[in-house]
């Protein structure tokens, strides 16, 4: 059974369709990427997914719960958590208090049972993404490479079935990258499925194992990344249409 | 489970220096015996629930409340009615004020529950001119303009009064100082911080938004109808914008979000306004001044200054702030 | 030295460094191109050459070093910068968004001659002097984005993304503006996702992936070469 199913998916904003009957299966244990040039919809499509904008008309089925209709908090405590396309650091807290927010959650406490176990797991989190001795420090102090670690960890503490990361490697450096999409990697081996939005090819092409391409709110291509960056469709999509005068690639 | 953790939290991150002024308050009557002291420290005291108690809502949200009022007075008029038509005692009088108060801010809070900035300002307040109106209108039961007189006051001793006032106070700091500690001022906190990226994180925002604006709201009631009784009358000015103009002021320069910073601030500034009274053409000149000083000095508030918070001596002495490094 | 000429650049957004050692030249009235996928520090050369962000290396326009100056010396210059997403006043008219293009100068006639210009090249604002910029569409807000730069009367035209956003048909008119103007000796450094688009207008090319640029030259060359298509798509 796929553990998210796309179907139909529309998205108005008065005049501009901004998704169009976008449909697309995720299978227990996959990694994903969703790429597709700027603008393309991709964001308003986890926005769509996720709870946080309505969709006009589809379905979103997440382990055989529809998605529709229900609020943001309610679609985490499924099992489905998100990251955003800008860092969201919980400034005023220390980075212990931050990443104690997601335990709180129903999700989390059915997980551990109790708040030791739950303190663990959460330090063990923190320790593998790198932050482990972070703990006391100010989010307002830190980097913009460990604030999107942070991120990602207290998306981890929800226990997720499903993580969506929107962006994960913006705004980090080659080794950042390098170490987050190791930890990606490593998450998706355990069992947790993955869905990425990436503009960094060069790097989400490593990592993921299929694609669906996104343009103008539709869905374009679909396939590994070697047959998408074959396919004179997404070319186009990213490098422009062929004019007349020239050719291209 | 989370009362015992919270419990444990509180003890160890005390604010010396909260702890030294609740004291130092309780130690007062003991010194000295003239009744003007002890009124003027009581009514400090009394300011001090208005104020924590609007900091744990405005302090851990940033959704500024401007309509206080509503509850202190509220609650106050409750207790009175009570009191005067009912012959309720205030013992009794006062925590059901208090109740229907957090009852009341269960659901403003639900109302206000998508306004944000301005639009949450406007709204408490308009709630709290609401009121104040209605205690015009309806006259009979409220006694207009003159309020109501002749309330029960707790005790017939004014020294055990001023110690009602002072437990009620103290009960009130500590209760909110768990509360803050508490995986509820964390969630308070990560919602002022990024309400979005806390809904992320599986937590229902709009319930901890309401439950906050529930406790501000009760304990705001529980201030009042003990300021009603200790002052043995109720009037309008205990609904009016003034009041809640003052009491934020009060908490805010004291320092948002600390629940020892608006203790602190009105209290401290509460004892100096009445001190002013000596030079009465003055006081309002000079405390109004002083105020304006204190709020370009430290935006934040007292408490929350930089030198303080960059101080381990500082920072621990003021907020109980324990650094490891 | 060439007129314009950046040298060992490096620029840093918070903290992380985005633009690796890139260097870029351009002659008079040339109308060269960057392209390069999103993300890729396209909007950043633009800003670093604006002053905008904080840089190492240099850039030199017509002699002068503009490394070290104040943005508004680099108007003052002659280096105008039309911005990506255009960042119009939306609540000025069209006419006010204009004359805010010339702020800077102080030649009445000369302001008056440039605005007959705009509206001779953009005859669609002409008829909209007095409308509410954040009202127009899209088409029409990169117009006068355009025209707002044109009325700083620029020596080297840095325009980001013009078309993003924009359907194919308003692309075109656009890019013919940019011609026009290209032609009468206006030198053009355009950023372009589109790699396309860029390359049919553009002399010369540069791409850049990531931050350094990894392919440069004449555009047809560039057009035929794949390592384009990688440095998008991340893989051949």
């Amino acid at each position: 059974m796929n553990v998210l199913e796309v179907d139909d998916l529309t998205k108005n904003f008065g005049g501009l369709e901004a998704l169009a009957r976008i449909g697309f299966y995720v299978q227990p244990g996959e990694i994903l990427g969703i790429i597709g040039p700027n603008g393309a919809g991709k964001t308003t499509l986890f926005n769509c997914i996720t709870g946080f904008l309505p969709f006009d008309s589809g379905y979103v089925i997440f382990d055989g719960h529809e998605l529709r209709g229900k609020k943001p908090y309610q679609i985490v405590n499924l099992g489905l958590t998100r990251t955003w396309q800008l860092v969201r650091p919980f400034f005023g807290m220390r980075v212990k208090e931050a990443i104690m927010v997601p335990s709180f959650c129903h999700r989390a406490r059915s997980t551990h049972f109790s708040k030791k176990d739950r303190e663990e797991a959460i330090v063990g989190i923190l320790k593998e993404m790198g932050l482990g001795n972070k703990l006391e420090t100010e989010v307002d102090n830190l980097n913009q490479g460990e604030l999107r670690v942070l991120d990602i960890s207290r998306a981890l503490v929800t226990d997720p079935k499903i993580l969506l990361l929107d962006e994960p490697f913006s705004g980090l450096s080659h080794r950042e990258v390098e170490n987050v999409s190791r930890v990606i990697r490593n998450l998706n081996d355990q069992g947790l499925t993955v869905v990425i939005i990436e503009h960094r090819l060069r790097e989400l092409m490593k990592l993921v194992r299929k694609v669906v391409v996104i343009n103008f709110g539709q869905k374009i291509a679909e396939g590994s990344p070697e047959e998408i960056v074959q396919e004179p469709r997404v070319i186009e999509a990213y490098l422009g249409q062929r004019r007349p005068k020239i050719g291209l690639g | 489970m989370d009362l015992k953790r919270g419990l444990a939290r509180v003890i160890e991150n005390q604010s010396p220096f909260g702890l030294l002024i609740l004291v130092a308050m309780a130690l007062l009557p003991v010194i000295s015996d003239n009744i003007f002291y002890i009124e003027i420290v009581k009514l400090a005291a009394i300011y001090a629930i208005f104020a924590m108690s609007w900091d744990i809502l405005t302090g851990y949200t940033h959704e500024v409340n401007f309509g206080v009022a509503f509850f202190i007075g509220g609650a106050g008029y409750f207790s009175g009615i009570l009191n005067s038509f009912f012959s309720f005692s205030p013992y009794l009088a006062v925590p059901l004020a208090a109740l229907a108060a957090g009852i009341l801010g269960i659901w403003i809070g639900y109302l206000t529950l998508r306004l944000r900035g301005p639009y949450f300002a406007m709204a408490t307040l308009a709630f709290a001119s609401i009121l104040f109106k209605l205690s015009f209108i309806f006259y009979e039961f409220t006694g207009g303009e003159e309020g109501i007189s002749g309330l029960e006051p707790f005790t017939d001793d004014p020294m055990r009064d001023f110690y009602v006032a002072w437990v009620v106070m103290v009960v009130v700091y500590f209760i909110l100082c768990i509360y803050a500690r508490s995986k509820h001022g964390i969630i308070l906190k990560a919602i002022r911080a990024d309400e979005d990226a806390t809904q992320s994180a599986g937590i229902n925002t709009a319930y901890y938004k309401i439950e906050a604006f529930a406790i501000s709201g009760l304990l705001a009631g529980i201030g009042g109808g003990v300021f009603a009784h200790s002052q043995m009358h109720i009037g309008p000015t205990m609904l009016s914008g003034y009041l809640s103009v003052i009491v934020v002021l009060l908490a805010m320069i004291g320092g948002m979000g600390t629940i020892v910073g608006p203790l602190v601030g009105a209290i401290c500034l509460s004892i100096l306004n009445e001190s002013l009274r000596m030079v009465e053409e003055y006081r309002i000149m000079i405390y109004t001044g002083l105020l304006i000083l204190l709020i370009y000095l430290a935006p934040d508030g007292l408490i929350n200054l930089r030198s303080i918070k960059n101080s381990r001596i500082l920072s621990f002495v003021f907020l109980g702030d324990r650094k490891s490094t | 030295m060439a007129w314009v000429e950046i040298k060992n650049l490096e620029a840093f957004y918070h903290g992380v460094r985005v633009l690796h050692d890139v260097n870029l030249q351009g002659e008079m009235a040339d109308f060269v191109s960057v392209i390069g996928s999103n993300g890729a520090g396209k909007t950043t050369l633009l800003r670093s050459i604006s002053r905008l962000v904080s840089v190492r290396g240099h850039v030199w326009f017509g002699g002068d070093d503009l490394t070290r100056l104040k943005p508004r010396d680099v108007i003052k210059r002659g280096v105008i910068h039309c911005p990506e997403g255009r960042l119009l006043f939306p609540n000025m008219t069209v006419y006010q968004n204009l004359m805010m293009g010339a702020f800077l100068r102080h030649d009445t006639n000369g302001i008056s001659t440039d605005l007959d210009r705009v509206f001779e090249y953009l005859p669609k604002l002409s008829s909209r002097k007095e409308q509410l910029a954040g009202t127009l569409s899209g088409g029409e807000q990169q117009m006068l984005a355009i025209g707002r730069a044109i009325m700083g009367r620029p020596k080297l035209l840095t325009l980001d993304e013009p078309s993003f956003g924009l359907a194919p048909m308003v692309v075109d008119s656009i890019f013919d503006v940019i011609q026009k103007l290209n032609d009468e000796g206006l030198t053009i450094l355009l950023v372009e996702q589109n790699a396309a688009l860029a390359l049919e207008f553009a002399s010369f090319a540069y791409v850049l992936e990531e931050g350094h640029i990894i392919k440069e030259g004449p555009s047809k060359e560039v057009a035929e070469d794949p390592s384009v298509v990688k440095a998008y798509l991340g893989m051949t």
